[in-house]
């Protein structure tokens, strides 16, 4: 019985949670001013109060529900590492008399005190989180959560296993049916830090989940898309464990709260990672430029900076003596197929400018190393033309091989050509050079490329927005497809393709090279055009007439991981663009 | 000191008896009879049994003849071995030392070995002989398109349609790939014009090839055989006698000659002998063998299967017919068939497309059929076996074929002119 001159205060649970002691008890006072623990030596004041009705207590002393106060009360006092069973008092400053109470602290590991605690949950719940920001709440909200499950009623969710996104956050989906519209915030967190990591259901964007739709048929409501994706930008998150521990937390507006354990993230690689990411959607799904834009783009961007990336452990090898101070350097990359370097070399070896030329094969896929050396072996042998291939034991992608080369190259010209490109005269590559040399201004030539039927592949980029890519820009090639009529003029464009690129090797090197940025080689040849021109270059498209035999394109719809690759490398191509980029011809 | 031609061939006639290896082999023998000029003679062979040890060349014959083992791919003509071929053909230029190297096919020899010779010595002339349409079609260089259609022009779109195998790039591939190698060539010689003018469509420039025709060793020629026709023919009551020569295959158009035979009026077969001498029958494809041995079961009592003859027997037997029948549906080149005919003057009766049209003289040295015509075959026939004072016409505007030493003596005058003009070159 609370003694005289002081008002009513008993405490029915304190336990010592990761940020404080929370004590839930009632006060018969209106208004506290300030609360203090003492536990031994040790003080502190409370950062959090909150009121709450508290029938039982007013029946016990015939108070009326319109007469305030509320008589319950939940405080959090910051005062840390308190066993179980230590003795704590509770002071309360009011307006009218002090109040105080004693008592020990609860085990949190104890069923019955989190049952006691959430039998007057339902009150104390909805009060806490109207009043505080329920992030700050989370071990007590963990504490009282239960596992989500059919007992939860109809509001379901459940979240995959997290992709940590570099250093910079996490990429997580999974689904959430919410008829009534209960949820209010759906978190992750880590069990181990106690970091809560964001709130799901501020950032995600909605995705279809046919199985889950089927599943919850009469539930959901037509057109309410239960699955989502999300990325939580954060840092911290390749910290060892931080994907293994997490958890997620579904607040609902009535208080309660669900809690998953998410299932640890397998380890992935970059590359893993990036295909993980792209299988989270579709190309033709709705919402595809929020998703792009704030979801899957900047995770892809993220797991791509952050991969770790050590220096390439170069082999070269020299076949026949190359030229002593070349002008051009002819740079040809080899992923995949290597016999068009049979094909090549015969018709580089048939043109006589081609001995004053330094050409280098770079063999980006350890797959190919072996046959490839061999194969050059066996070409340097019956043509006799010197050349350097250069192999490296992994796949840096188009942009790093061409980049690796350029590096070692020796010409003040730099040709860069795709395997599959042959020239249809002999002269080309001085021809080439020629025009970078003479053209005004020119930073890059590129040029005339042919179907080898003769007709027109490529004659310089254009950027055009797709409706079916959230109207994205891609770059088309105009003309493609019909007849080429030769005209032996230079036009200036704003791009050309790296099939086959010339450009002076100092512009080269003063522009970083193409961005390795863009994954496995799409794009990079248009980013560079755009860099070049911002300081200054013009591009041209020289009529030196190759042909290209470009590889059967993918079927533009199509949802493998690949071509969603090209579809990111488009979203990040578009974010480096300059304003004027996309014409609206 | 005299100059030196090395001859290499796919094969050497003492293994195979192709109108190539043969064409090859009569060069090599006849050019030591033109003043200045001595030969060797290099055939590949794929013969294991050949090889000794591990070289990859063997003497034959004792003399100027070499044999080497080696293969190629069915598509490109590369060596399937280069890093054996490669070494050991550098080293043989190098001991033969050769003035003119002139290659017969580059089918089972390799394009590299044309590259070859130049950068051993730019002097050195390449001279190519195109015996059949190899570079211009990969279905066995016949012009002949899968589906049994003749072929008129290569092109990337339409091989792929013929062998669906291959993209329509690896033509492309293809055909920029062997021309780089047709580039060291100094010189092509075809052996009819027809093949000659579907390079020059396919791309070797006009004035890069000339027609040669092959020379044919005329020892046994017309006037040593009897000529047994050209006097019993005055008799009305003879038979006529109509021979076809050659290899029993789908290209050479057996078939369409039992089907004319067949076709022919009942009067006009107790007048007629068909005379089939070729064998082969057993080696080709079951549905073709099938297709003849039937034919040749339900065949008039007037066709006659003699099966395989050998080349000394030819003679006595061929001169002994009075018609020479070339109904082959296949363009053809320049056939040795017509070469023999003409050696032992029997006038021929020849489908009026390619090489056999241009061989062979319509009403002149012989008649033409409407090509894979089984029916207008059957009415040549009977035009010859009818009309009075044909054979005689035609016998008589038959001339010798062109003799080995002729053939060897143009040749030399080409190679004189192009070691001419390298030298000028070199000067230059």
């Amino acid at each position: 019985m609370p003694s005289a001159g002081v008002a009513p205060c008993c405490i029915d649970a304190a336990v010592s949670l990761a940020d404080g002691l929370w004590i839930v008890g009632w006060v018969l006072a209106a208004d506290i001013k300030s609360t203090t623990v003492t536990a031994g030596t040790t003080r502190g004041d409370a950062d959090l109060i909150v009121r709450y009705w508290r029938q039982d207590v007013a029946d016990h002393f015939g108070i009326e529900r319109g007469n305030r106060p509320l008589l319950g009360f939940v405080v959090r006092v910051p005062v840390h590492g308190l066993p179980p069973k230590s003795a704590i008092e509770l002071q309360f400053q009011t307006s009218e008399s002090p109040a105080t109470a004693k008592a020990e602290l609860a085990d949190p590991a104890q069923t019955d005190f989190a049952n006691g605690l959430r039998a007057q949950w339902p009150l104390i719940g909805p009060a806490l989180i109207r009043a505080h920001d329920p992030v700050g709440l989370m071990p007590l909200l963990r504490l009282m959560a239960t596992p989500i499950g059919d007992r939860f009623g109809k509001f379901q969710f459940f979240v995959e296993p997290a992709i940590s996104t570099g250093n910079e956050g996490l990429l997580v989906n999974g689904w959430a049916v919410d008829p009534d519209r209960e949820l209010r915030h759906l978190y992750l967190s880590c069990s181990r830090t106690g970091r809560v990591l964001g709130d799901l259901a501020t950032h995600w964007a909605r995705t279809p989940r046919a199985d889950v739709s089927e599943r919850h048929v009469g539930t959901l409501t037509v057109g309410q898309d239960p699955g989502f994706i999300a990325w939580l930008p954060c840092s911290g998150t390749s910290d060892t464990g931080v994907t293994d521990h997490l958890y997620a937390l579904a607040v609902l507006k009535d208080g309660r709260i669900a809690r998953q354990d998410i299932k640890p993230s397998p380890a992935l690689g970059p590359m893993a990672s990036v295909q993980h990411v792209l299988r989270l959607f579709t190309e033709s799904q709705p919402r595809l430029g929020d998703i792009l834009e704030s979801h899957v783009g900047p995770a892809i961007d993220a797991i791509w900076r952050h991969r770790t990336r050590s220096e390439p452990r170069l082999a070269r090898q020299d076949f026949g003596s190359a030229p002593a101070a070349p002008d051009i350097s002819v740079i040809v990359p080899l992923y995949g197929r290597y016999d068009f370097m049979r094909h090549q070399l015969a018709v580089f070896a048939d043109d006589p400018a081609m001995e004053r030329v330094e050409l280098i094969y770079v063999i980006d896929d350890p797959n190919i190393t072996t046959p490839a050396l061999q194969l050059a072996e066996e070409l340097s042998g019956l043509f006799r033309l010197p050349f350097s291939v250069i192999s490296y034991n992994e796949n840096l992608g188009f942009a790093g091989a061409n980049n690796v080369a350029a590096r070692i190259a020796r010409g003040r010209v730099l040709i860069l050509l795709n395997s599959d490109v042959m020239p249809v005269k002999p002269g080309w590559a001085p021809a080439l050079a020629e025009q970078l040399a003479s053209l005004p201004e020119a930073g890059i030539v590129g040029t005339t490329l042919l179907y080898e039927d003769g007709s027109l592949q490529h004659a310089g980029l254009q950027l055009r927005r797709l409706a079916r890519w959230a109207g994205l820009p891609v770059n088309i090639h105009p003309g493609k497809g019909l007849s080429y009529v030769s005209t032996g003029q230079s036009r200036q464009v704003s791009g050309v393709t790296a099939a086959c690129m010339t450009i002076h090797r100092k512009l080269y090197q003063e522009l970083g090279g193409l961005d390795e940025g863009f994954i496995l080689g799409d794009f990079e040849d248009s980013d560079m055009c755009f860099r070049a021109s911002a300081k200054g270059h013009k591009i041209y498209c020289a009529d030196v007439p190759m042909y290209h035999l470009e590889r059967q394109s993918q079927s533009l719809a199509g949802d493998s991981w690949k071509h969603k690759v090209t579809l990111y490398n488009c979203w990040r191509h578009s974010k480096r663009l300059p304003a004027n980029a996309v014409t609206s011809k | 000191m005299s100059k030196r031609v090395l001859v290499v061939s796919h094969a050497h006639p003492d293994f195979s008896k192709g109108g190539a290896e043969v064409a090859a082999y009569n060069l090599f023998k006849a050019v030591p009879d033109i003043k200045g000029w001595d030969a060797h003679f290099l055939a590949r062979h794929g013969i294991p049994a050949l090889q000794r040890g591990n070289a990859i060349s063997i003497s034959h014959n004792g003399g100027n003849e070499t044999l080497f083992a080696n293969e190629t791919d069915h598509f490109y003509f590369n060596l399937t071995q280069p890093e054996r071929t490669m070494p050991w053909f550098r080293s043989f230029l190098k001991g033969v030392k050769p003035d003119v190297v002139h290659f017969h096919h580059y089918w089972q020899v390799g394009l590299e070995l044309l590259g070859e010779v130049k950068r051993h010595s730019p002097k050195t002339a390449v001279v190519v002989t195109l015996h059949e349409f190899l570079a211009v079609c990969s279905q066995h260089g016949q012009m002949l398109k899968t589906n049994g259609q003749l072929c008129r022009k290569s092109s990337d779109a339409e091989c792929h349609a013929c062998l669906p195998g291959r993209p329509p790039r690896d033509y492309f591939l293809r055909k920029r790939y062997l021309q780089t190698f047709f580039h060291y060539v100094d010189h092509f010689v075809s052996p009819s014009e027809f093949l000659r003018e579907r390079y020059i469509e396919w791309g070797i420039p006009a004035e890069k090839i000339s027609v040669i025709e092959n020379g044919l060793p005329m020892h046994g020629a017309v006037t040593d055989v009897a000529t047994p026709a050209a006097t019993a023919s005055e008799e009305e009551s003879r038979v006529m006698r109509f021979g076809y020569f050659g290899q029993v295959n789908p290209f050479k158009g057996i078939d369409l000659l039992l089907s004319a035979a067949a076709l022919l009026p009942k009067a006009i077969q107790k007048k007629v002998s068909i005379e089939v001498h070729g064998g082969g029958l057993e080696h080709q494809p079951e549905e073709f063998r099938y297709k003849v041995e039937k034919l040749l079961a339900d065949a008039p009592k007037c066709v006659r299967y003699y099966g395989p003859y050998s080349q000394d027997d030819l003679p006595s037997i061929m001169g002994n017919v009075d018609w020479v029948v070339m109904p082959s549906i296949w363009w053809e080149n320049s056939p040795v068939v017509i070469q023999e005919s003409y050696k032992f003057k029997r006038p021929l009766i020849v489908g009026d497309i390619g090489g056999m049209a241009e061989k062979v003289k319509h009403e002149e040295t012989g008649l033409h059929f409407r090509a894979r015509n089984a029916f207008d075959l059957a009415r040549v026939i009977q035009r010859a076996v009818t009309e009075p004072g044909l054979w005689d016409r035609l016998h008589a505007g038959i001339k010798p074929p062109l003799s080995s030493t002729d053939c060897a003596d143009i040749h030399t005058t080409l190679y004189n002119q192009i070691l001419d003009r390298l030298q000028s070159q070199a000067a230059a």
